[in-house]
């Protein structure tokens, strides 16, 4: 009983499907983006009221939201949505004007299912990016100073199938020029792709598809890497040493009896992470280090351990997966979800500070 | 006393105390926290009305920089003109200094030039866009070729020379990328492409030597080796020092002999210390005209007087007809033979030379070509005791035939013809050819074989042989 507890604090039921939950900075608000039934795109922000959530406003939008992000926001106070639509768009908009976009273009000739930001809201260095990963199996990277085209892109070379790109997210962004991006398939390759060098760094298969990607920090040296696939297979990669042929260390969980549609480390815990389900369940994880990190091999290369996850603590919230998952940036236990039941709902999370 | 299970039950309920008390403390805190932050929000927008563009980001990636439109300097008008002094205003001339006028028409064009130069300043910010343009291209280029380079060092030819064909694509002008490609189309032993690419790096530049020694190789590769010759030696030319070249083209020349004049190798009969160590000489072979060799007459031409048949031994040298001594050229023989008066082509030398062989004798006698006399004399010359090797194979009938014929026609018996009927009898299957004989030869034999009888005053019981073996009837 003395683990932590998972508990909902509200849900609210909306009319369309929701694709997307974010916090939005500094406040006590989040934005929800999702897809009405009639095509078109909603971005609705709600408020935590006590013990209710509140919608604030209501917008519409032409196209279809799927994903969006505040990462590459310029500052905490000017907060700058990035989002992906259905038809492959990638738009800024600033949140105090939301008639317009503030940044548009067409980066892919399909739905954008992951995007990723790095480099804003003061939070490590470098400029601030954009990652947006496509069906059509390209990963771009957007800066919003340059028009039209992407400052950096992955693209499967010509006459090689293309495999849809589901999966995007940024890391090791510890100074001013290092920075890399992961990007996951739906065949299960895992390709660590770097920035500064334009080269793919490591690439793997872990033989599911791959549905969410995510560092347990991007500012820091690449430290951990959660990857949530298909069949209910959660990997968490050592990511401090890379073998040559062995790439990285990684341990498997096996979970949710399901599809892991997300896994989201805790903002205030690197160690601490949320995975969502697709039977509506919603399991805590926390990652234990190995006593060495490092082996020494009898052939002097050193190759990573793995370590091992702990489950603190599981709930079940709905029937239907998750679709988004967020925690509050502010405030330490407090996050956001959806799930495709139409409906949004606030979790608490207690006792996280004596894990 | 509380038994296990009822302080377990006293610990959870004590717990779920504790859960309930911390979930109401984090819901005070969360009101408080939602109230706070929304007076921060507020104040927070207010703020923000002062837009303040953080400067110091780093560049955008891969960005390169468009060159800065120059600033056009302003125009600056011309200076009036100053109205032309009229002609006839001759107090105004008087008062005209040339000096100054000089100086201004100098400052004028000076001035002119400058604003060229504005104009062609404009010409420049549209080239400076297309610069701009190239610039990125070669950066692009430069690119590719770092990865052909890279893929190169790994061995993976067939990508390099995909990422050198795009660099070239970005950049057509540099002769290092065709220079790159060429050598990987050597390691893929694709000596066409790379032989023209070498031509492309050559065109390029001059002066790039090694695009002449991959050239070279290429073309060894194709065969060209008079081209390779000529590459590899230009090489040499430019770099004296370049071992590489100056072996490649030693190679090239001992290949190129080998094939022209065939590898040349000693008999092996003799163990090799005694072999001799003098080195092979080449000799000469000069062909002659092949329809000469099987009438080939030797040392002595003998000029054989067709007239009498005689059977007197004509002094033949003893060597047989093949192999002609190699060092001298046969002379046509029609040139001695001139017994024969008839200009014909018919006119051919009986063979001087004694048949040891049934071969020799087919030869012989076929070429005689049915000419009696000639026929004649030449049976004559051969000595009865070898006709067991020469018809080892037995008598051909015709031949036959004619041997009787001479036989008959020979006006005297003598030892001769004695010794040649008695060998004639031993070779093979001459029972067989006396049974097959016609009537006319038949009657040959028999006017031969009576002459015998009459005339026998030589070796009786060879003549008894013959006549035994002889018999037809």
């Amino acid at each position: 009983m003395d683990k932590p507890q998972i508990i909902l604090h509200s849900q609210k039921s909306v009319n369309y499907t929701v694709f997307d939950v974010k916090w939005i900075p500094t406040s006590a608000k989040f934005i929800s983006l999702g897809n009405h039934a009639r095509g078109t795109g909603a971005l609705d922000i709600f408020e935590i009221t006590h013990g209710d959530i509140a919608l604030i406003a209501q917008h519409e939008k032409p196209t279809a939201f799927k994903c969006g992000t505040f990462g590459a926001s310029p500052s905490r106070e000017r907060r700058h949505l990035a989002t992906g639509n259905f038809d492959g768009y990638i738009q800024v908009w600033d949140l105090e004007k939301l008639e317009k976009p503030i940044y548009s273009v067409k980066g892919h000739t399909e739905i954008i299912n992951a995007i990723d930001a790095i480099g804003g809201l003061g939070v490590g260095e470098g400029a601030p990016e954009i990652a947006t990963a496509s069906r059509d199996g390209r990963v771009h990277i957007w800066d919003t100073r340059q028009a039209d085209l992407p400052v950096a892109s992955m693209e499967p070379a010509e006459g090689e199938t293309k495999r849809d790109c589901w999966a995007v997210c940024f890391g090791n962004s510890f100074n001013s020029s290092e920075r890399v991006v992961c990007a996951g398939y739906d065949n299960g390759d895992v390709k660590l792709f770097d920035l500064r060098t334009m080269s793919i760094r490591w690439e793997t298969n872990i033989k599911n598809g791959v549905c969410c990607l995510e560092f347990d920090r991007k500012d820091i040296e690449m430290n951990k890497l959660v990857a949530t696939t298909l069949e209910s297979k959660i990997h968490v990669f050592d990511m401090r040493t890379q073998h040559v042929e062995k790439g990285f260390a990684s341990v498997v969980e096996k979970a949710h009896n399901s599809t892991v549609w997300i896994g989201r480390h805790l903002p205030q815990n690197r160690d601490v992470f949320m995975t969502c389900g697709g039977s509506g369940s919603y399991y805590l994880w926390k990652y234990n280090y190995p006593e060495n990190r490092v082996k020494t091999q009898t052939d002097k290369t050193e190759v990573g351990v793995a370590g091992t996850l702990t489950l603190l603590q599981n709930i079940g919230l709905s029937t239907q997966p998750a679709s988004a998952f967020d925690w509050s940036p502010d405030k330490p236990g407090l996050a956001c979800t959806s799930a495709f039941d139409q409906t949004v709902r606030v979790l608490i999370t207690t006792k996280l500070n004596s894990i | 006393m509380t038994t296990e299970y009822e302080r377990k039950l006293i610990d959870m309920r004590s717990q779920m105390q504790e859960n309930n008390a911390y979930l109401d403390d984090y819901m005070k805190d969360l009101n408080s926290w939602t109230d706070d932050m929304k007076k921060k929000e507020e104040t927070v927008k207010k703020s923000t009305n002062s837009n303040s563009t953080p400067a110091d980001l780093p560049p955008i990636r891969n960005f390169v920089e468009p060159p800065r439109p120059k600033k056009k300097s302003q125009n600056k008008t011309k200076p009036k003109t100053s109205s032309s002094i009229r002609s006839f205003d001759y107090n105004a001339w008087s008062k005209f200094d040339v000096d100054a006028e000089c100086e201004r028409i100098d400052n004028e064009q000076k001035v002119e030039n400058d604003g060229g130069d504005e104009e062609e300043e404009d010409d420049d910010e549209d080239e400076d866009d297309e610069q701009w343009q190239e610039e990125v291209l070669k950066k692009k280029a430069e690119h590719y070729k770092d990865w052909g380079n890279h893929y190169f060092k790994q061995k993976s030819y067939a990508q390099a020379i995909e990422n050198y064909t795009k660099a070239i694509e970005c950049n057509p002008t540099s002769h290092i990328y065709f220079a790159n490609r060429a050598q990987c189309q050597l390691f893929e032993e694709r000596y066409g492409a790379c032989e023209a690419d070498c031509t492309l790096a050559i065109q390029l530049d001059k002066n790039y030597i090694k695009a002449y020694y991959r050239r070279a190789l290429a073309r060894i590769g194709l065969g060209k080796i008079d081209q390779a010759r000529e590459d590899l030696e230009y090489v040499i030319s430019r770099e004296p020092s370049n071992t590489d070249a100056k072996n490649k083209l030693a190679e090239v020349n001992k290949n190129d002999e080998i094939k022209r004049l065939g590898r040349i190798y000693p008999l092996q009969d003799k163990p090799i210390d005694k072999r001799s160590t003098k080195p092979l000489k080449r000799i000469e072979i000069q062909e002659i005209d092949t329809s000469i060799i099987s009438n080939s007459t030797i040392t002595k031409k003998k000029n054989i007087i067709i007239e009498e048949i005689e059977t007197t031994e004509v002094p033949t040298p003893s060597e047989p007809i093949p192999p002609p001594p190699p060092s001298q050229p046969l002379p046509p023989p029609s040139a001695p033979s001139t017994q024969s008066q008839k200009p014909s082509p018919k006119s051919i030398p009986i063979p001087t030379a004694i048949p040891t062989t049934g071969f020799q004798f087919k030869r012989d006698w076929a070429n005689l070509n049915n000419q009696l006399d000639k026929q004649s004399i030449y049976f004559n010359q051969i000595p009865p005791t070898t006709y067991k090797t020469i018809f080892s194979t037995g008598l051909d009938s015709s031949v036959f035939s004619r041997i009787l014929l001479l036989w008959s026609m020979k006006t005297n018996i003598d030892e001769h013809l004695i010794n040649s009927m008695y060998e004639i009898r031993q070779t093979p299957r001459f029972n067989t050819q006396l049974s097959f004989l016609n009537n006319d030869d038949k009657q040959l034999l028999k006017t031969t074989l009576d002459r015998l009888q009459i005339d026998s005053s030589l070796s009786k019981e060879k003549i008894q042989k013959i006549l035994n073996d002889y018999k037809i009837d």
